[in-house]
């Protein structure tokens, strides 16, 4: 046997994988082979120093930080299935469009009270039909989080229609949908100067 | 009787229908042994316990997609192994990669004394500055214990390159070692028997 067999003979051996010729043909070559002999003194000092070699093990809070983070996952999980579109939702949003719609439209065009009072009606509405299953504190919530939708949207109307002598941001606004988001408000644009919004137009907003 | 990829199935299928306790004992058969493998292959025991706790919480997030037909140990190592060589990628970038974590950040080594140092300490860096393929396959095979087998499927190479990288890698710390080893030998008077006393 050559000294470089002999070597993946010892290694072999670390493992217990040498058949039974197999070991005794390493150990003939061992008998007349004091290189080798040195070799097969290392492997077995290094396996046996792994096999001591210190094992790490987790610390105590393991588990309890592994558990933080499986719960902060789980409520965002709950979180994205809550906003996930579902044909009772997308209703629930569609409905609270519309009442946006109504009063956005009433205030938009004629500044006239009555419209946005319907739109209100309509999102109260909406909410305590489409909440129902939900607690109290959810209920104001969302009233609450509805108001100041709608506050903004006076605004944003109000707006509008200081610009409505022109025709054309209006329209597009209304009939090719051009989301809210995507108004640009004057109010940032340079040198605007907030206008005074009248007192009724105020009271429309605070009906609640 | 029951073998460990039964068990591991049976936890796994409860896991499945949300059983948490399951997945708490799944946690327990292989947390330690994953914080030591990804610590002898990172030297850093928080970054090693970080990426094991990824590892359970990709186990836990992608129950439902869990395909039977593999052993569910393979899987988990599998996760383990890609989040360490990312690791170790991505520190390679960074040049962050310091044998001295070893010490500075991780176990308290038993033999931190001024002085010659013991041959398991001189084995733990060597272990740490092999190259990533060696170490790999070293760590799995001799340090973790699992069979040949067992690393081809986990690395997803052939058994023979596993013997191969397992063999080079003893190869290279013999070579390390070698001076100690010597030093060892020469007071074992030449004998065949390995000294145990340090
Ligand atoms: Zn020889």
């Amino acid at each position: 046997m050559r000294c470089r067999k002999a070597h993946w003979y010892l290694s072999a051996r670390c493992d217990d994988t040498l058949s039974e010729k197999q070991r005794r043909d390493l150990a003939a070559h061992l008998d007349e082979c004091p290189s080798c002999r040195r070799e097969a003194f290392y492997f077995s000092e290094i396996k046996g120093q792994t096999a001591g070699v210190e094992k790490i093990r987790a610390r105590a809070d393991f588990n309890l930080r592994l558990q933080a983070k499986i719960n902060a996952w789980e409520v965002e999980q709950e979180t994205l299935r809550d906003h996930a579109p579902s044909s009772w939702r997308t209703l629930r949003e569609l409905s609270v469009w519309a009442a946006h719609y109504f009063a956005g439209l009433g205030n938009i065009l004629f500044g006239q009270r009555r419209f946005a009072v319907v739109g209100v009606v309509t999102a109260l509405l909406t909410i305590i039909i489409w909440t129902g299953y939900d607690s109290d504190e959810q209920l104001v919530d969302n009233t609450a989080a509805l108001t100041q939708e709608l506050a903004d949207l006076n605004q944003i109307g109000y707006e509008l229609r200081l610009e409505t002598e022109v025709a054309d941001p209006l329209r597009d606004y209304l009939i090719s949908g051009v989301s809210l988001s995507d108004y640009t408000s004057p109010r940032s644009q340079p040198n605007y100067v907030m206008p005074t919004i009248p007192a009724e137009q105020v009271n429309a907003q605070l009906i609640f | 009787m029951e073998t460990q990829k039964d068990i591991d199935h049976g936890l796994m299928r409860r896991i499945q229908q949300d059983d948490f306790a399951a997945f708490e004992e799944l946690v327990e058969r292989y947390k330690d042994r994953l914080v030591n493998v990804l610590f002898r292959m990172l030297n850093e025991r928080n970054e090693a316990e970080d990426l094991v706790q990824e590892t359970f919480l990709r186990v836990y997030k992608h129950r439902q997609e869990y395909d039977f037909t593999y052993c569910l140990s393979t899987w988990i190592y599998t996760i383990a192994l890609n989040l360490a060589k990312n690791e170790l990628r991505r520190k390679k970038k960074f040049k962050f990669f310091s044998l001295f974590d070893l010490q500075a950040k991780g176990v308290e080594l038993e033999d931190t004394k001024p002085g010659p140092q013991s041959l398991k300490i001189i084995l733990e860096k060597a272990i740490a500055t092999l190259p990533v393929k060696y170490k790999t396959a070293f760590v799995l095979r001799d340090v973790d214990q699992l069979s040949y087998e067992e690393v081809a499927q986990i690395l997803e190479v052939p058994l023979g390159t596993v013997k191969s990288r397992v063999n080079r890698a003893r190869a290279i710390l013999k070579d390390e070692l070698r001076p100690k080893l010597e030093e060892r030998r020469a007071l074992s008077k030449g004998t065949l028997v390995p000294v145990r006393t340090m």
